[in-house]
């Protein structure tokens, strides 16, 4: 086979490939956005006929805003506590010793290959023993245990990208340990830092299996919701809803993609 | 102007597990002395500078600054300035928010930050350039921001950890003249880690050599050039053709006859045998006839390089040993090429002798 051919049937091949995982990742939400819009009473598509009808039914019914809140602010303060704890758990890891940072890495990524299933069922009598099941806490802590990672790692990388030697020089210059975090770490691991603490919200806000194992009817989330509903009446709402929270996760990944840029203008 | 710290170093060592990076050391600085510590990496020239500035906790002993114990006290107590390699200058600051970070830190008044960070900056020669970022300046400029840095606040002692190792070589020696220059103006006592034995010798008073995690050798550029204590302060300093002594005895005119593993047979001043012999190559002359010295041998060019201002041969003497011979450029008026069958000579005052 001469050069010349190999190189256009791979270049067909790769075309081939991303025209099928564009169509397997595109199509789904096309067709869930589609449907929201649709003028029937039950889930079709194509739609017979575009309207607002369902939105409306969503914006009419205060469980869906409920629900819409609580995953917010528990989302919000999952995005915190990974801050915090995924900050301190990669400067120890990049900064500290070097004897047992391998390990703890490890630990602290483990939670992100997980299946979130059994991560839950680790965590379900742990919170019936605390007395904190069904509690917003129990879901913000297990939401902290797979969102914390993602913190971890971008915080890794920011602190990885510059040399440590400015920490040493804000020392030498007069700043004790914690105005060197706060006017040195901190600015530099700023973007990183904020880009981990959306994921860890998109990571929070999105998740199932632990807020079916740890929420209750009071601290319901969204997903938790729209679980009930297609398990109960299947309507359009349902969809109207996931475009929703898609548009919602859109513009979360637009900030970060804003974030990334303006880190790599500064650099 | 500041008035200089003075520095000591109390049998100071570090170990890191069975590693002994730096072994019990006892030095003094003088007050306003340009003090370089040279060697190569790994030698403990790092790990020595990084006891002053609190980032090595030491094993053993203790570090004075003007016979105050600083041993453990944290490093942003210490009032000390340090320069480093790679500037370490705060990428999102401007030059003069860089410049002020020291004053806001000792939580100076606004109105008397800025004309300190302005003075700074003259002093520098970077008046105006308050504004600009650092990653807008060059290399040699960033660098000078920040010894603005480190100096604004007038600390007695500045570390300086190879300040110029990321420049190219001909801003080196620009910025060695402005090192010169700044510590005369600001009079703090420079400690100055190098590997490169030019630098070392062209701006510092004083030199410690170190290697293996010890001092060699402590004195003037001079006195290490031309007294180096062992083998490797004779080669790290400059140029040595180096002969191991076997066999020593007199020859009845105060020298002594001496024969060397490189099967030669040298007069050297005060050998004996199991010691070494050291000649700097600009002392040996190079000629087509006999040159009439102490030492004195025929031989062959087998290779040469110019060097600015002089010419570096190598000549065979032996199969086994080749000499370095650094001719000033005048003498290349005879014109010398490969292969060309010489003699070399050197007196028997040249010959440096040490212990291994």
């Amino acid at each position: 086979m001469s050069g010349a051919m190999t190189r256009g049937l791979s270049r067909g091949g790769s075309a081939l490939l991303l025209t099928l995982l564009g169509v397997f990742l595109v199509a789904p939400i096309v067709v869930v956005v589609l449907m929201s819009f649709t003028n029937q009473i039950y889930l079709t598509f194509p739609p017979t006929g575009l309207v607002l009808r369902w939105y409306f039914a969503a914006w009419n019914e205060s469980r869906w805003f409920d629900a819409g809140w609580n995953s917010i602010q528990i989302g919000a303060a999952t995005a915190f506590l990974s801050m915090v704890l995924g900050t301190l758990s990669a400067l120890a890891v990049t900064r500290g010793g070097r004897r047992w940072t391998g390990w703890v890495a490890s630990l602290v990524i483990a939670p992100m290959m997980l299946p979130h299933i059994i991560i839950a069922i680790g965590l379900y009598p742990t919170m019936l023993d605390l007395k904190l099941a069904n509690t917003y806490i129990a879901v913000i802590l297990g939401h902290t245990v797979v969102a914390m990672p993602l913190v971890f790692t971008t915080v890794s990388a920011a602190l990885r990208g510059y040399d440590p030697a400015l920490e040493f020089a804000a020392m030498t210059l007069g700043a004790n340990g914690w105005q060197a975090f706060r006017y040195v770490t901190l600015p530099m691991i700023g973007s990183g830092l904020a880009i981990g603490g959306i994921f860890a919200f998109a990571i929070s806000f999105d998740e199932l299996m632990l807020a079916l194992f740890l929420a209750s009817a009071r601290t319901e989330t969204l997903p938790r919701l729209l679980w009930e509903h297609l398990q109960q009446t299947i309507t359009p709402v349902i969809a109207a809803v996931a475009t929703l929270v898609l548009l919602f996760t859109v513009l979360l990944m637009g900030a970060v993609m804003l974030l990334r840029r303006s880190d790599v203008e500064a650099a | 102007m500041t008035r200089g710290a003075s520095l000591t170093f109390d049998q100071v060592s570090k170990s890191y597990g069975a590693v002994m990076a730096l072994q019990p050391t006892s030095m003094s600085v003088a007050p306003g002395e340009f003090f370089a510590l040279l060697g190569p990496s790994g030698s403990g020239k790092s790990t020595l500078l990084g006891t002053i500035a609190g980032f090595v906790a030491p094993s053993g002993g203790r570090v004075l600054v003007d016979g105050t114990d600083i041993t453990g006290m944290s490093p942003h107590r210490r009032n000390i300035g340090m320069v480093f390699q790679n500037y370490a200058l705060f990428p999102y600051l401007t030059v003069a928010q860089n410049i002020a970070f020291p004053l806001k830190m000792r939580r100076l008044p606004k109105s008397e930050i800025n004309p300190r960070v302005d003075r700074a900056l003259e002093m520098v020669r970077l008046g105006g350039f308050g504004p600009r970022m650092p990653a807008q300046l060059s290399g040699g400029q960033q660098q000078r921001v920040a010894l603005a840095r480190a100096a604004v606040y007038d600390p007695p002692l500045l570390l300086m950890d190879e300040p110029l190792g990321a420049l190219d070589k001909n801003l080196r020696e620009e910025m060695q003249e402005e090192l010169r220059q700044f510590h005369h103006t600001v009079g703090a006592t420079i400690l100055y880690v190098t590997h490169d034995q030019q630098e070392a010798a062209s701006m510092a008073d004083r030199i410690a050599i170190m290697n293996h995690g010890k001092a060699e050798q402590i004195g003037s550029p001079h006195e290490v050039y031309d007294q180096p204590s062992n083998s490797f302060v004779a080669r790290f300093l400059g140029e040595a053709n180096m002969f191991r002594l076997r066999q020593v005895c007199a020859d009845g005119s105060g020298h002594m006859r001496c024969d060397t593993e490189e099967a030669l047979s040298v007069l050297a001043r005060g050998a004996a045998s199991g010691a070494v012999a050291c000649v700097r190559p600009e002392d040996i002359t190079i000629a087509t006839t006999p040159t009439g010295r102490d030492n004195c041998f025929p031989g062959r060019i087998v290779d040469l390089v110019q060097v600015a201002g002089s010419v570096r041969y190598r000549v065979a003497v032996t199969p086994g040993c080749i000499l370095t011979v650094r001719a000033s450029a005048e003498r290349r008026a005879t014109v010398l090429t490969m292969d060309d069958a010489v003699h070399v000579g050197w007196d028997a005052a040249d010959m440096l002798v040490m212990p291994a």
